[in-house]
């Protein structure tokens, strides 16, 4: 990070001043979204990191709109903040509601959880539709027909559907 | 050295994308047979990304393999934050002038949608940790600020039970509908937009403060009771009996209630048309029953009372005489 910090030095200081001018403001804005000090802070922090990540363009064309700029690759984070924050809590929920929370050893969650959360960033591009088909489909076992049913669609959209999800699931996973 | 890896990676196309994701889309719709099987072996061996599509269809069969379905359902199946609304409010902020940003700041900070079909029930964690059921056919929208918790409710029903902690949430807990607004004094309480042009209100635990749209004094409603309201007044509140929250577990419970509201009710639960025959609507029921299979209630119905449940096509039934 130091040496990080010493490549930073140019001749405009652009980042230095990004971050000292908005640091601040970003942490605010941040945790009125989040209302946790301490997670705006995280996000804040990573936010500056890309930030950095992106120096050399940066420095080619400096920001007119520094805040909008910010707040653009904050949301981002934000979002998937939220989502990882909603899916513990789901999972926490889940666990806790079996009749043997503690049969999962301390890993075992770990890995579970991290699972469920690579496969829940696939779920968050999919369409609403596209998705219940798919959850239907893998977790509770039904038939496209008994899908198609379900959702008041034809066993063909239900397809189409599952091939729309699994196309869209192998491009983020290549 | 890494990115030109990463060019490589790139080089399976859209085409064998597709192709890869319908051969998924099938193996999973039933099992491949013996040609079938060979096909795919073969569309395995045409090239390099072929093969590398196929892997990634693999681990994605794995991942999916690897989480316990009940378990999965419920955190997988959970209702999400609308991250298209989140980010489209983000980008309209980046080309806002600077003057814009200060009222972006008072605006809600940002909006969710949860929806249920009908027959469908939902429970969903908000923000603050509190907790919202929605039953059939229900929508609400999230609008969230620095000052206050609005839920809106579109329709339906929903029931709210705040945060233990939510009271020392300064930010005020409100459910607005239609008709007015209901200001959470307390724990749990369920609104209901009853579709005659009213607003019902169940209080649970602690009370409610209920406003009719067009002003006038605050109507408080304690524990135990329920009220109906529209936007000019609010009507004489009376003690709900035990099965007014009876939906939150999958039940509708009914005593000593007329058939045809009782079918009326049930028609909530379930899609396409479902009636009373006007003859028999007046006839007495007792019971509880699970919403999960509307067509065995209505199945009990014709065993236990002297009607026959006329079904024309699945989604057109009439409870008619015997």
């Amino acid at each position: 990070m130091n040496t990080r910090a010493a490549s930073l030095k140019n001749p405009s200081g652009v980042l230095e001043r990004v971050y000292v001018d908005h640091h601040g403001w970003l942490r605010h804005w941040l945790q009125s979204r989040l209302g946790c000090p301490d997670a705006a802070a995280d996000l804040a922090q990573d936010t500056f990191v890309r930030v950095v990540a992106r120096r050399e363009e940066l420095q080619r064309s400096p920001l007119r709109q520094p805040r909008a700029f910010l707040r653009v690759i904050a949301g981002g984070l934000l979002v998937d903040h939220l989502r990882r924050r909603d899916l513990e809590r789901a999972f926490l929920d889940a666990l806790s509601a079996r009749p043997d929370p503690t049969a999962l050893s301390a890993e075992e969650r770990e890995i579970l959880l991290e699972t469920l959360d690579r496969i829940d960033k696939l779920l968050d591009r999919l369409s609403a539709p596209v998705r219940r088909a798919f959850l239907l489909s893998q977790l509770d076992g039904l038939g496209y027909a008994a899908i198609g049913r379900r959702m008041g669609v034809s066993e063909r959209t239900v397809k189409r559907y599952m091939q729309q999800a699994y196309r869209q699931c192998l491009a983020a996973l290549l | 050295m890494s990115r030109s890896a990463a060019v490589s990676d790139a080089a399976v196309s859209p085409p064998i994308l597709d192709e890869a994701a319908g051969w998924l889309a099938l193996a999973r719709q039933r099992a491949l047979d013996a040609d079938e099987a060979a096909q795919l072996e073969a569309w395995r061996r045409r090239s390099a990304a072929h093969e590398q599509a196929w892997q990634a269809a693999l681990e994605l069969q794995r991942m999916l393999r690897d989480v316990p379905p009940g378990l999965g359902a419920e955190v997988l199946g959970r209702h999400r934050l609308d991250r298209r609304s989140v980010l489209k409010s983000l980008a309209i902020l980046a080309v806002a002038a600077p003057a814009g940003y200060a009222a972006w700041l008072q605006a809600p900070g940002w909006h969710a949608d949860y929806r249920t079909a009908t027959g469908e029930r939902e429970d969903v964690t908000l923000p603050d940790g509190s907790r919202l059921t929605l039953n059939t056919a229900s929508a609400v929208r999230l609008a969230w600020s620095d000052k206050e918790r609005r839920l809106v409710l579109v329709e339906g029903e929903i029931l709210v039970a705040t945060a233990a902690g939510s009271k020392s949430d300064p930010r005020a807990l409100l459910v607005e509908t239609a008709h007015g607004t209901i200001r959470a004094l307390g724990t749990r309480f369920s609104v209901r937009e009853t579709g005659d042009g009213r607003t019902g209100v169940s209080v649970f635990a602690d009370a409610v403060a209920v406003q009719p749209g067009a002003g006038g004094p605050a109507h408080r409603l304690e524990a135990g009771n329920t009220l109906a309201f529209d936007r000019l007044r609010v009507f004489p509140a009376a003690a709900h009996d035990t099965g007014a929250s009876a939906w939150t577990r999958g039940q509708l419970v009914s005593r000593n209630q007329r058939l045809g509201d009782f079918v009326a009710e049930l028609a909530r639960y379930r899609p396409g048309v479902l009636r009373c025959d006007p003859a028999v609507a007046d006839l007495r029921l007792s019971g509880v029953f699970q919403l999960e299979d509307t067509d065995r209630i209505l199945d009990l119905l014709g065993e236990t009372l002297p009607v026959r449940v006329e079904r024309r096509a699945p989604f057109w039934v009439t409870v008619t005489v015997r």
